[in-house]
C-alpha cells in the first residue's frame, strides 16, 4: 500500500509539470515556438512596442501537400524581410479536415505571432453548410500565395474524347474523390450539374496519385481535380488526358484544350481555389503591415522565385486587401450553390 | 541499375553521409522505442533540417530514420508491453511473455536479426520488381486490399482459441470503435456522441497505448514484483535468440514475404502486415496454441514482416507517387520539398534518388540490429527491477506519449479510459489481440469494401471476377476449412 502511495505520488509530481510544460508544443527534438510575449504597453506616443520579438508560429490545417509546401517555402524566407528576422514554425494541424486547423488560427492570441494558411472556398463551404468555429469574413489577411486550378481528365485509352461524349454516356460516369466536403469533390459536383453529365462518385481516396492511378486502371472514368503538379507527370506519359480546362486559371497550361468558359459554361471559370495567409481578428493594424510586407517580398525574393520554377508550383501574389476581396467574392459564389451542393448529396446518399 | 547501386553506396564513404546515416538510426531508434512516436513524426519534425542537403543524401537520411524504427519499437514491445509504435503490438504477444519468463534478451536477439534480415528480404524483392514496378502497382485495386483484409479479419476471428464467444465479442467491440467519427466516404459523423474530440473517431495512439501500456501498468500496481516473473532458464540468451530466426525458417521467410506484399500494396501498411503475419504463422503453426504464450516464433513472425514492408512500401511510392504505407505519405512530402515529383517518369528520372532510399534502409537496418544485438543484455536487466521503481518512468511515458501527437488531453483521457478497460477485458479473458485486429482492420475493411461497390455501380461480382482478389478470397477459403478439419481432430476449437 505505501509503495502504491509512494508510486502515485511521484507519479503526479513528474506528470504534471511534464504535461503543464507540454501544453505548449510537445518536447520534440525540432526549435519549436515560445508563449506569447509580454503584452505591448499602454497605448502612449511611439515608438510602439518592437514585434516581432520571438518566434513566430505558422499553422497549416493539413498534412503534407500544397498547403504545407507552399507554407514551408515561404517561411523559410520570410524571417529576412522581418525586423529581427525571428524564426517561423510550421504547425500542422490535420485534424477535422483542416476544421481544427482554421478554428485554432481563428481563436489564437491576436497579437502577431501566430498565422495561418486558409483553404478557400474549402472552408468557406464548411462555414456555410455546417456550425464552425470560425468566421472566415472577420480574419486579417495577409495575401495570397497560389491558385488552383481544376481540369476534367480522362485516361488515355476512355473511349470519350470530348465534353459531349461524356454528355451522352449511358451509363453514370464514376468519378473519384476524397470524401464529402472537399473542395475537390465540390467543384466536381458543380462541375457535372452544370455540365449535365450522369455521374456518382467514388470516395475514400486519399491522395493525388491513389486518384490518377484508379484513372488508369480503368476504376473509374472521368477526374476532375486540382493539383496540376502531381497530374503533370501522367500528362506527360500520356497517362491522362485533359478533356477541358474549368478554372480560367489552368488555361495557358493546356492552350489546345476547350476551356469551360468556351464550351458555353462560362460560371465554371470562376471555380477554383486560393491558398490564403492570414492573421487571427483583432491582430493590431501594424502588425498586420509588418507580417504582410515581409510576405509578399519573401514571395517575390529570389530564391523562392527559383525554387518555385524548380518544382513547378507558380506562385500567384496578391496583398491582404486583394485576398479578402477574393474571399468575399467565392462566399457570394459559393452561397448560390449550397442548395444545389446539399440536394447533390442528398442524391448521392440514397 | 547496378551502377546507380553502386554510386548510392559510394554515398557511404563520405564521411559526413555515413555520420548522418548513424545519426538517423539513432534518431530511428529513440523515436520507435517512445510509445506515441514513430517513424511518421520523426520524417515530419527532421524535414526542414534536410533542407540544405542534397536530395540523395536527405533521402538517405530520412530513410535511415525509418528503417530503425520497427526494431526500437519492438524494444518497449519486449520489456514493458508497450508497442513503441503500432506495427510492434504483434511483437507484445509473444515478446512480452517471453520477457516475463526472464526470456528478454532472447526475444531481443529475435527481434534484431529477424529485423535485419526482413529489411533485407523486402529491399530485394523491391530492387527485383522495379522493372516491372507499373505492372504490379496497376494489378491492386479497392477489391484486391479488401479481400487481403477480409483474410486478415478471418483469420483472428479463428485464433480465438478456447473462447470463441469471447474472441468474436472482442473483434466485433473493436469494428465498432474503429467507425467512430466522420466517415469521408459517406459524408457522415457517426458515433461520435455530440463530441468534437471524436470528430477524428478514436485515433491509433491512445488505443495502443491505453490498452498495452497502461493496462500493464495497472497490472504492476496489482502484480508487484519484477517484470520478468522467472529467472532466465539456461536457453534464454540473445544468442539464442539469434538462432531461433534460423531455427524457423520458414516462418520467416513466410513473414517476410508477406510483410512485403502488404507493403507493395498502397493503403495498408506496417499495421495490417503484422497482423497478418502473425496470425497465418498461428494458424499454420503446429501449436497454434502456444502462440500468446511466449512462443518465439510469434516474434519472428511479427519482427520479419514489420520491416520487410518497408522495402515493398517504396515501390508504389516511388514508381506512382502512391504511398505504399503511412511513413511513405512523409517520404513523399520530403520528395516534394527537395523538387522531386513522384511519379510514373521518378524510377527513370530518379534512379540514384531510389537507390539512396534502399541504402538508407539498409544501413541503418544493420546498425540498428547490430546496436540491438549488443545492448541486448543491458536492456534485458531492465525486467529484472522491480516493477514500482520503473512504473513511474513508464507512466511517464505513456502519458506524453498518448499527449504529444495531437497535443491534445483527451487523448490522455482516452488512453486512461482505454486502459482500464484493456485491464478488465484481460481479466475476463477477452483477448486484446481480436479487439486490436478489430479496431485496426474495420474501417479499412468498410473503406475498401464500399469504394469497391462503387466502383462496379453495386454489384458484388467485382470481388470475383478480378484474378487477384478471386485469389485472396480462395486463400481465405482455404484456410477456414484447414482450421475446421483441424479443429475437429482435436479439442472443439
Amino acid at each position: 500500500m505505501k509503495k502504491l502511495i509512494c508510486f502515485s505520488l511521484l507519479f503526479v509530481l513528474i506528470v504534471l509539470p511534464l504535461l503543464v510544460a507540454c501544453a505548449k508544443p510537445a518536447p520534440a527534438p525540432a526549435p519549436k515556438p515560445t508563449p506569447a510575449p509580454a503584452p505591448p504597453p499602454v497605448p502612449t506616443p511611439p515608438p510602439p512596442p518592437p514585434f516581432p520579438e520571438e518566434t513566430i508560429t505558422w499553422i497549416v490545417p493539413h498534412g503534407a501537400g500544397g498547403f504545407d509546401t507552399y507554407s514551408r517555402a515561404i517561411a523559410k524566407v520570410m524571417p529576412k524581410y522581418l525586423p529581427k528576422k525571428v524564426d517561423i514554425i510550421i504547425k500542422n494541424v490535420p485534424a477535422a479536415g483542416g476544421r481544427t486547423g482554421t478554428a485554432d488560427i481563428y481563436r489564437s492570441k491576436p497579437d502577431g505571432y501566430t498565422i495561418g494558411i486558409l483553404n478557400i472556398p474549402g472552408h468557406i463551404v464548411s462555414q456555410l453548410i455546417m456550425p464552425v468555429e470560425y468566421d472566415l469574413a472577420k480574419m486579417e489577411y495577409l495575401g495570397l500565395c497560389s491558385t488552383i486550378n481544376y481540369n476534367l481528365w480522362v485516361a488515355k485509352n476512355s473511349p470519350f474524347r470530348s465534353l459531349s461524349d461524356l454528355q451522352q454516356a449511358k451509363k453514370p460516369l464514376r468519378s473519384p474523390s476524397y470524401g464529402f466536403g472537399q473542395t475537390g469533390m465540390l467543384v466536381a459536383t458543380i462541375t457535372l450539374e452544370a455540365t449535365r453529365i450522369p455521374y456518382t462518385f467514388v470516395t475514400g481516396y486519399t491522395a493525388a496519385p491513389e486518384i490518377a492511378l484508379s484513372v488508369i486502371k480503368g476504376d473509374v472514368d472521368i477526374l476532375i481535380e486540382s493539383d496540376v503538379v502531381v497530374l503533370m507527370p501522367y500528362y506527360k506519359t500520356g497517362d491522362l488526358r485533359p478533356i477541358a480546362v474549368i478554372s480560367e486559371g489552368a488555361s495557358q497550361l493546356f492552350p489546345d484544350i476547350p476551356t469551360m468558359k468556351k464550351l458555353g459554361y462560362p460560371e465554371l471559370a470562376e471555380l477554383g481555389g486560393y491558398r490564403i495567409i492570414a492573421a487571427p481578428p483583432g491582430t493590431p493594424k501594424e502588425r498586420v503591415k509588418i507580417l504582410e510586407e515581409a510576405l509578399i517580398k519573401a514571395m517575390q525574393d529570389a530564391e523562392t522565385q527559383e525554387w518555385s520554377k524548380k518544382v513547378e508550383m507558380p506562385l500567384v501574389i496578391a496583398k491582404g486587401e486583394e485576398a479578402k476581396g477574393i474571399v468575399l467574392k467565392q462566399t457570394q459564389l459559393f452561397a448560390k450553390y449550397t442548395e444545389m451542393l446539399k440536394a447533390a448529396q442528398k442524391k448521392l446518399e440514397k | 541499375m547496378f551502377e546507380a547501386f553502386c554510386q548510392a553506396l559510394a554515398l557511404l564513404f563520405r564521411p559526413d553521409v555515413l555520420g548522418l546515416a548513424a545519426l538517423g538510426t539513432l534518431i530511428g531508434l529513440v523515436f520507435g522505442v517512445l510509445p506515441g512516436l514513430g517513424g511518421i513524426i520523426a520524417v515530419a519534425v527532421l524535414l526542414p533540417f534536410t533542407y540544405g542537403m542534397e536530395p540523395t543524401t536527405a533521402m538517405l537520411f530520412l530513410c535511415a530514420v525509418m528503417g530503425a524504427v520497427p526494431f526500437g519499437g519492438s524494444v518497449s514491445a519486449i520489456l514493458i508491453n508497450t508497442p513503441g509504435t503500432a506495427q510492434n503490438i504483434c511483437t507484445t504477444f509473444d515478446g512480452f511473455p517471453m520477457a516475463r519468463r526472464g526470456e528478454a534478451s532472447r526475444a531481443l536477439g529475435i527481434s534484431a536479426t529477424a529485423s535485419g534480415l526482413g529489411a533485407l528480404f523486402g529491399l530485394v524483392v523491391l530492387v527485383m520488381l522495379i522493372p516491372v514496378v507499373r505492372q504490379v502497382v496497376l494489378l491492386i485495386g479497392p477489391p484486391e486490399i479488401f479481400m487481403l483484409i477480409l483474410m486478415g479479419m478471418v483469420t483472428i476471428a479463428l485464433a480465438a482459441r478456447g473462447n470463441l464467444v469471447k474472441g468474436l465479442c472482442a473483434g466485433g467491440l473493436g469494428m465498432l470503435i474503429s467507425f467512430i467519427g466522420f466517415s469521408p466516404v459517406f459524408g457522415v459523423l457517426r458515433f461520435n456522441f455530440g463530441s468534437e474530440y471524436l470528430w477524428d473517431g478514436v485515433q491509433l495512439i491512445p488505443v495502443v497505448i491505453g490498452l498495452f501500456g497502461i493496462t500493464e501498468l495497472i497490472n504492476y500496481a496489482v502484480r508487484g514484483g519484477t517484470i520478468a516473473a522467472e529467472r532466465a532458464a539456461a536457453g534464454g540468451s540473445m544468442v539464442e535468440g539469434v538462432k531461433d530466426v534460423f531455427r524457423h525458417k520458414l516462418c520467416f521467410l513466410r513473414s517476410s514475404a508477406i510483410g512485403t506484399i502488404v507493403g507493395i500494396i498502397p493503403g495498408i501498411g506496417g499495421t495490417v502486415a503484422t497482423f497478418l503475419s502473425y496470425v497465418i504463422a498461428m494458424q499454420t503453426s503446429k501449436h497454434p496454441e502456444t502462440y500468446g504464450k511466449g512462443n518465439p516464433e510469434g516474434v519472428v513472425a511479427a519482427e520479419s514482416a514489420n520491416n520487410a514492408k518497408d522495402g515493398g512500401s517504396v515501390l508504389p511510392t516511388v514508381g506512382f507517387g502512391v504511398p505504399g504505407s503511412a511513413e511513405m505519405v512523409v517520404l513523399l512530402g520530403a520528395f516534394m520539398l527537395h523538387g522531386i515529383f513522384p511519379g510514373p517518369t521518378m524510377i527513370k528520372e530518379h534512379l540514384d534518388i531510389v537507390f539512396a532510399i534502399i541504402v538508407g534502409f539498409l544501413i541503418s537496418n544493420i546498425l540498428a540490429s547490430t546496436l540491438g544485438l549488443l545492448a541486448a543484455n543491458s536492456l534485458a536487466g531492465l525486467t529484472r527491477i522491480n516493477t514500482s521503481y520503473i512504473a513511474f518512468g513508464v507512466a511517464v511515458l505513456c502519458f506524453v506519449g498518448a499527449f504529444t501527437m495531437r497535443e491534445n488531453i483527451w487523448d490522455v483521457v482516452m488512453a486512461l479510459l482505454l486502459g482500464f478497460f484493456g485491464y478488465g477485458m484481460v481479466r475476463l479473458g477477452f483477448p486484446t489481440v481480436n479487439f486490436t485486429t478489430g479496431y485496426i482492420l474495420g474501417i479499412l475493411a468498410e473503406l475498401y469494401f464500399s469504394q469497391s461497390l462503387m466502383i462496379s455501380y453495386g454489384s458484388y461480382a467485382i470481388f470475383f471476377t478480378r484474378p487477384i482478389s478471386l485469389t485472396f478470397f480462395v486463400l481465405t477459403l482455404f484456410i477456414l476449412v484447414y482450421s475446421f478439419r483441424r479443429g475437429r481432430g482435436s479439442e472443439k476449437g
